[in-house]
């Protein structure tokens, strides 16, 4: 998408405009009719000013206008929202600050005069250029020059209505007028003499809507209401002004609504020069045409929209920057309908005039108007008459004004056609409601718009307009914001962003000016303004000037500055205030600005003294080294007063000598090239010199590395071993450095004057520096260390410090560094006697002496956990004896973590798992092995009998017994009655009753139950109805493989013991209940009523009662029913055979089908098919035929079963029919037919 | 278990030059970063020696320790620094981190305020470090994320905009430990330019320190 920028082409054409010189030029290329007419027109001598710069000092009116009641421009929320700041310094929100809205007090007080003396009517159409006309609804036409003053007026005489449009040309010599009844006039503007009055140019009884002038001169267009657009050339020959006018567009083709010729007025600047280009407006199209040379149709589009909206069009010249970086100037046509504006480009390509869409803009509300005000904004009025200002680039609106007030006119009366007896099409009526095309007019970047006696102005305000508008109004903050926004947006374009710079000290004066009774009013942005454009100069000298009393909140927002790095430098005379109040306030910020300041700026007497008095290190550090360029000074000053309570400052030290010996700056920074060698020089000598400057003589050898060293060891060894990474350190007079500051790290750090810890730390160090070859290995040095690494107490040795040991010593080694001085068993044994286990592995690795490496992770607590991983590691390498390291410290690893070993064991050596378990169990240690076997169990490892009884053993010795019942519960691999044995000698009952019922010895488990329970209840104790609870259940489990005599056994007595027991009261009825679905309740009632003691005892019994009592019913009434239903049945079988018996038979013959006798002649068997084939039985026999098919005609016997149950043939019936004294065949009963 | 090679013995084999391959060798300053209890010191000692302890010690002053990884045909030598978390501690850190050429800042994800430190540690060090420091966001304590305070997306967003690698870890189960260093060796620059010593440039170990350690080897 092209961007839209402002062209510098704009304000050089406009200024141009004024010049008489172009005016003489391009009048000298008008066309040869026109060219007699520029003879007798002399130019104005007395240059006009330009409108715009003319009103634009009506400023004063907006207050007038505010007091009338226009309210001033209200920015809306979208505007807050938007913060994108535009390109040519307009700030982002308006504010209120952008339009400037102006009521033309001189020409509305004629106005309403003319109305009021003349009886002109009100306005009803205007038109802006060098002049302003404004028609009246009566025909009247004033001309006003810029200063407000009416030139001439003008009066029609041929009763044509209103004036509904004016048009000056380019130059502005020459007004157009169009009235509602048709006429066209033609008016000098100098005297307001009538040049031509043209009756007849457009379709006879319309009115006039529109006259433009084009670019040529001697071209103007016009459209009437019939929607007909006609040119009118005008001519002047021999003298006599003439015009001729033809039709371009017939109204009956399409009704044009709006004309809008393209002037570009940049003097042959522009391909598009040539060309006259007029682009026009149906209700649903819209055109390009050029109408010179020839007429032709560029493009069209159509244009949707609301029925009562109108088309608009709007061309302006705008700067066009393509992606690819190509500027050019085109013009841009902007068209808009209902709520939508469309933004084309005009340009030549190729030869060809193309019109190039650029982008959409959708607003909230219809519109009225949509006019350009300078290149990058538009402003539009919808239909409430609101006018918004919208950014074309941005497509967001800026700002909006209410203009509900100024009585804006509507041209509705000309589109309707009222003058002319409204001839018009209903569709252009309508459309015409909201028309106000020649109410509001624009020019440049003012928007005119005529009101029934007003005349309003429109503008936007340009940058630094705002800049002075929000001062005026003392908005200073967003003056300052605004005036900010600019400088920054003009980053990339030095002229523009200089002008900038100039506008914010103007602003910064005007600002001295006008706040000098509140100096403190919106400092804040004032300073960020002065320092964003960098005039320090100004902030520290009249600002600071007028701030003589109350500095604090300049000092606040100037530290503020400081500490965001936006300014490095101050005025001498404000960092003394500065540094004063900071004193003050909180030494500690002020230590934070020295550190940021440049120290050129600071009073370095004041200062410094200040830093010492209030203990600022790193302020002090920083001066001395900066600006004293002495880096030992404050190194020799500071670490004499250095204890180990004070951190801050030691700290500080060790980081500063950390930053010197590296060739960095203090605090940030690098030292300068130059000085680096020198610096770190001076300062490693400094930290390395015997004694102070002030030293006496008591004083202990090197004072300064002795106090960082007593302050803190191991920081102090961390300085150095960076500082050895130094390229100072890694020559061979590096090296001898390195040695000499050893030898002296050696000599401070002695047993009587250091502990053993900073000693160790000292040692570890230096076992560091040899082993990475730091060091130069030397054989005292190295014995030295070896002592300490070998030692074997130390007092208060910390897990980490004896860790630390341990890989300074591994590190020596694996590095050979020892080898001089000893060999690896002399080390070994050593390093076994200072229990440094972890190089003892390490010797031992690499001695290949692995059957006893397992040794040095159980010895060493702290490495306990990874022995596991290192026998995974191994485990497959013979050498490595894992198994049998293993075995040897079984015990121990048990002890260490039995689940991990366990672990190892079962995955890699399950054979072995006996002979390890045989071995525990020799050592006769049983924790151990029960801690074994559980795992094992745990891992669900196969297990022997045995041995699941083995743990079952250690189980019940090392566990509650609640434990053993869950072991036993979730076990199955031991053996029952062995498990039995075992658990009974240890007493634990409860296991045994669970055993006994695994082993369906359930008697044996109630006994045993009840003997435990009955010693509960002796005990009284608490859970002996949960006992009995169990016990119930024992006994309902047991109904499946018990007796039935053995099971009611068991619950007599159980019930027996239960029922007159006090403290069992509770679950009585329970067990009752339970009790009742497994023995007979007659026996039940009875044992109730033997019972004694029952007291509550018919409460007890009454539910077994009359359960009885339901049973019995339930008993009787089944017998009843099932009496019932065989009754039903027999009867029933009776009535069937009776109905059977009383059937009919249709037998086709009298004779057998297969013997062919009689079938009388053996009366006793007969069997009958459903076809009606009659047979002996004893024949059907013979045949030997298991099919049930009639063995003459096939059909099935079965198939007609349904109908007649003598399909299957039944002996037993037929028996019966016998019994009945059947002899013969009732043949009576109708034939009937089966199928 | 993750387990890493022992420091002492691949440092050596990879920086022989006989061999015919073309391994390049860099060593790069770590700094490792966050308040206290955090883990830092649990997170590097899982990286290098692969332990844990449940009950860590308390860091005093700055540990050093050293761990050689190979990525690609590079061998890469970290030497960290393991600063304390102590607030006395400090002031100290500029110490460690202003030659640094990598951080890792470590908060532990149960704890805001650890994150909110974690910020202010990211902040100075874009501040006052090399500007090439590599800075890794580590959220330790990641198998503790049933019971986490500081969000996963959180931490990334922030990671995100502020140019961090980020990853959440755990020092116990090992858990993303060596890929955060793996992660921060990738994206450190591995130019062998020997004359460039700039402070965003690893070191590279020069020949001459190489030949010696060869000739000790040998011996």
């Amino acid at each position: 998408m092209s961007q839209l920028k402002a062209p510098s082409l704009q304000s050089l054409l406009e200024s141009d405009r004024g010049s008489t010189d172009s005016l003489l030029a391009e009048s000298l290329q008008l066309d040869f009719e026109d060219l007699d007419d520029a003879e007798f027109h002399i130019p104005p001598t007395d240059v006009l000013p330009s409108l715009e710069t003319v009103l634009s000092e009506f400023e004063a009116d907006s207050d007038v206008a505010s007091e009338v009641g226009v309210p001033h421009a209200t920015p809306t929320p979208s505007i807050a929202e938007d913060s994108g700041v535009r390109g040519d310094g307009r700030g982002s929100g308006g504010g209120g600050s952008i339009m400037r809205y102006t009521l033309l007090h001189g020409i509305s007080a004629q106005l309403a005069s003319a109305a009021e003396r003349v009886n002109a009517g009100a306005s009803s159409a205007c038109a802006v250029s060098a002049y302003i006309a404004v028609g009246t609804s009566h025909g009247h036409i004033l001309n006003f020059d810029v200063t407000q003053t009416l030139r001439w007026a003008h009066q029609d005489k041929h009763s044509q209505g209103a004036v509904s449009t004016l048009a000056f040309n380019v130059e502005s010599t020459r007004l157009l007028a169009g009235y509602a009844r048709g006429l066209v006039i033609m008016l000098d503007t100098q005297t307001g003499d009538v040049l031509r009055e043209l009756f007849d140019v457009i379709t006879p009884n319309t009115g006039v809507l529109h006259v433009k002038w084009t670019s040529y001169s001697s071209l103007a267009l016009c459209a009437d209401a019939g929607g007909s657009v006609w040119s009118l050339n005008f001519t002047r020959k021999l003298g006599i002004r003439g015009c001729n006018s033809r039709c371009l567009f017939s109204g009956a083709r399409g009704e044009v609504c709006a004309v809008e010729p393209l002037i570009m007025d940049s003097q042959g600047r522009h391909e598009l020069d040539q060309y006259c280009i007029v682009a026009l407006a149906t209700l649903s199209k819209y055109f390009i045409v050029t109408v010179r040379p020839r007429l032709k149709v560029i493009k069209y589009h159509a244009l949707q929209g609301p029925a009562d909206c109108l088309p608009l069009l709007a061309w302006h010249l705008v700067l066009i920057q393509a992606a690819d970086t190509t500027r050019s100037v085109d013009p841009v046509i902007v068209v808009g309908r209902g709520n939508q504006l469309f933004f084309h480009q005009l340009f030549m390509a190729n030869g060809r005039i193309t019109l190039l869409y650029l982008r959409h803009v959708q607003l909230q509300t219809g519109l009225l108007s949509a006019h350009w005000l300078g290149p990058k904004s538009v402003a539009s009025l919808d239909t409430s008459e609101i006018l918004h200002l919208v950014d074309v680039r941005s497509s967001k609106e800026l700002e909006c004004m209410d203009m509900a007030n100024a009585g804006l006119v509507y041209g509705s009366a000309q589109f309707k056609g009222l003058a002319t007896g409204g001839n018009v099409s209903p569709a252009f009526a309508l459309a015409g409601t909201n028309a106000c095309y020649n109410s509001i007019v624009s020019r440049g970047t003012q928007l005119y718009v005529l009101g029934a006696r007003s005349l309003h102005i429109i503008g936007v305000r340009s940058w630094s307009e705002r800049i002075s508008y929000l001062v005026k109004n003392h908005r200073w903050q967003e003056a300052c914001q605004l005036a900010l926004d600019g400088y920054i947006a003009s980053a990339e374009r030095p002229r523009k962003r200089a002008q900038a710079k100039e506008r914010i000290i103007a602003l910064f004066g005007e600002y001295i000016a006008t706040t000098t009774r509140v100096p403190e009013y919106c400092l804040g942005a004032i300073i960020q303004c002065l320092i964003t454009v960098g005039e320090l100069d100004l902030l520290w000298t009249k600002l600071w000037e007028r701030l003589h009393n109350n500095s604090d909140l300049f000092l606040q927002h100037i530290s503020e500055h400081i500490e965001q790095d936006n300014i490095r430098t101050v005025n001498p005379v404000i960092s003394q205030a500065l540094v004063d109040y900071w004193l003050q306030h909180s030494p500690a910020k002020l230590e934070q600005l020295i550190l940021k300041l440049d120290w050129m700026c600071l009073d370095l007497n004041q200062v410094l003294k200040a830093v010492k008095r209030h203990n600022l290190y790193r302020a002090q550090i920083y001066l001395n080294t900066h600006a004293l360029k002495d880096y030992t000074g404050a190194l020799t000053e500071l670490l004499p007063r250095l204890t180990p309570e004070q951190t801050q400052l030691g700290n500080c030290l060790l980081v500063y000598v950390s930053s010197c010996l590296a060739g960095r700056g203090y605090p940030s920074g690098d030292i300068p090239m130059e000085q680096v060698q020198q610096v770190k020089h001076d300062v490693l000598r400094c930290l390395t010199s015997q004694h102070s400057s002030a030293g006496d003589v008591e004083e202990l050898p090197y004072p300064y590395l002795r106090a960082l060293l007593a302050f803190d060891t191991r920081e102090t060894l961390n300085v150095i071993s960076l500082a050895f990474q130094e390229p100072e350190f890694n020559n061979e007079l590096g090296y001898s450095h390195r040695k000499r500051i050893i030898y002296i790290l050696l000599e401070i750090m002695t047993p009587e004057k250091a502990t053993w810890s900073q000693i160790g730390c000292l040692l570890n160090f230096i076992a560091q520096q040899i082993s990475t070859q730091c060091l130069p290995r030397d054989k005292q040095l190295l014995e030295q260390v070896l002592g300490y690494l070998a030692t074997e107490h130390i007092t208060n040795e910390s897990v980490r410090q004896h860790s630390e040991r341990e890989s300074a010593w591994h590190e020596l080694l694996s590095n050979n560094c020892l080898a001089e001085i000893s060999n690896d068993m002399e080390q070994l044994e050593l390093a076994r006697r200072a229990r440094c286990f972890y190089v003892v592995e390490y010797l031992l690795d690499r001695l290949g002496r692995y059957d006893n490496i397992l040794e040095c992770y159980i010895e060493n607590s702290e490495r306990h956990e990874t022995v596991f991983a290192y026998m995974e590691r191994h485990v497959s390498t013979p050498e490595r004896a894992i198994y049998a390291q293993l075995s040897l410290h079984l015990r121990l690893l048990l002890q260490i973590n039995a689940t991990e070993i366990v672990r190892i064991i079962a995955l890699h050596y399950p054979k072995h798992i006996d002979e390890l378990l045989q071995l525990l169990s020799d050592s006769n240690d049983e924790r151990l092995l029960f801690s074994m076997l559980q795992s094992l169990h745990a891992r669900q490892a196969p297990l022997t009998s045995e041995q699941h009884e083995k743990l079952l053993e250690l189980y019940c010795k090392m566990q509650s017994p609640d434990e053993v019942y869950q072991f036993l519960r979730s076990n199955v691999g031991y053996r029952v009655e062995h498990a039995i044995s075992i658990v009974q000698a240890r007493g634990l009952t409860k296991a045994v009753i669970y055993l006994y019922e695994q082993q369906q010895s359930y008697t044996k488990a109630f006994e045993l139950s009840m003997e435990l329970l009955r010693e509960a209840v002796q005990q009284d104790s608490t859970n002996s109805a949960e006992m009995a609870k169990q016990i119930a259940e024992l006994l309902a489990r047991a109904a499946t493989s018990l007796p039935t005599e053995e099971l009611e056994h068991s619950w007599f007595d159980f019930l027996q013991f239960i029922l007159p027991n006090q403290s069992l009261q509770a679950i009585t009825k329970s067990m009752l209940h339970e009790a009742s679905q497994h023995i007979d309740l007659h026996n039940l009632v009875q044992l109730i009523m033997n019972t004694h003691n029952l007291s509550t005892s018919f409460g007890d019994i009454k539910d077994l009662l009359m359960s009885m009592l339901v049973s019995s019913r339930q008993e009787t009434e089944a017998l009843r029913t099932a009496a019932q239903i065989l009754c039903d049945d027999l009867h029933a079988d009776f009535a069937e055979q009776r109905q059977v018996a009383r059937r009919g038979l249709w037998v086709t013959t009298m004779r057998c089908v297969l013997c062919r006798n009689r079938l009388t002649e053996q009366t006793h068997v007969l069997a009958l098919g459903a076809c009606g084939h009659a047979m002996h039985e004893r024949c059907l026999d013979e045949l030997m035929s298991d099919s049930q098919q009639c063995p003459r005609c096939k059909v099935g016997l079965g198939t007609t079963q349904p109908l007649l149950q003598l399909s299957n043939p039944s002996q037993h019936t037929f028996t019966q029919a016998g019994s009945l004294d059947m002899s013969v065949l009732q043949l009576k009963a109708p034939p009937r037919r089966f199928c | 278990m993750a387990t890493t090679p022992r420091s002492g013995g691949a440092s050596g084999a990879a920086q022989r030059p006989n061999g015919t391959s073309q391994n390049k060798s860099c060593q790069f300053k770590l700094v490792l970063l966050g308040e206290s209890a955090v883990g830092k010191s649990s997170l590097v000692l899982r990286f290098v020696k692969g332990q844990f302890h449940e009950y860590q010690e308390s860091t005093i002053g700055a540990a050093f320790l050293t761990q050689t990884i190979c990525i690609e045909d590079t061998v890469v030598k970290f030497e960290i620094w393991d600063t304390a978390g102590q607030e006395r501690y400090h002031s100290l850190a500029p110490m460690y981190y202003r030659g640094a050429q990598a951080a890792i800042v470590v908060y532990d994800i149960q704890n805001q305020d650890s994150f909110q430190r974690a910020k202010t540690w990211v902040k100075e060090l874009h501040k006052q470090a090399s500007p090439n420091i590599v800075i890794a966001l580590a959220g330790n304590k990641a198998d503790l994320s049933n019971i986490r305070v500081v969000e996963f997306d959180e931490a990334k967003q922030y990671a995100e905009e502020n140019g961090l690698l980020f990853m959440e870890t755990s020092a116990k189960t090992g858990m993303n430990v060596n890929d955060i260093f793996l992660a921060i060796a990738k994206k450190l620059p591995k130019n062998d330019g020997a004359n460039n010593q700039g402070a965003g440039a690893g070191r590279r170990l020069n020949e001459n320190e190489t030949n010696r350690q060869t000739n000790n080897c040998c011996k």
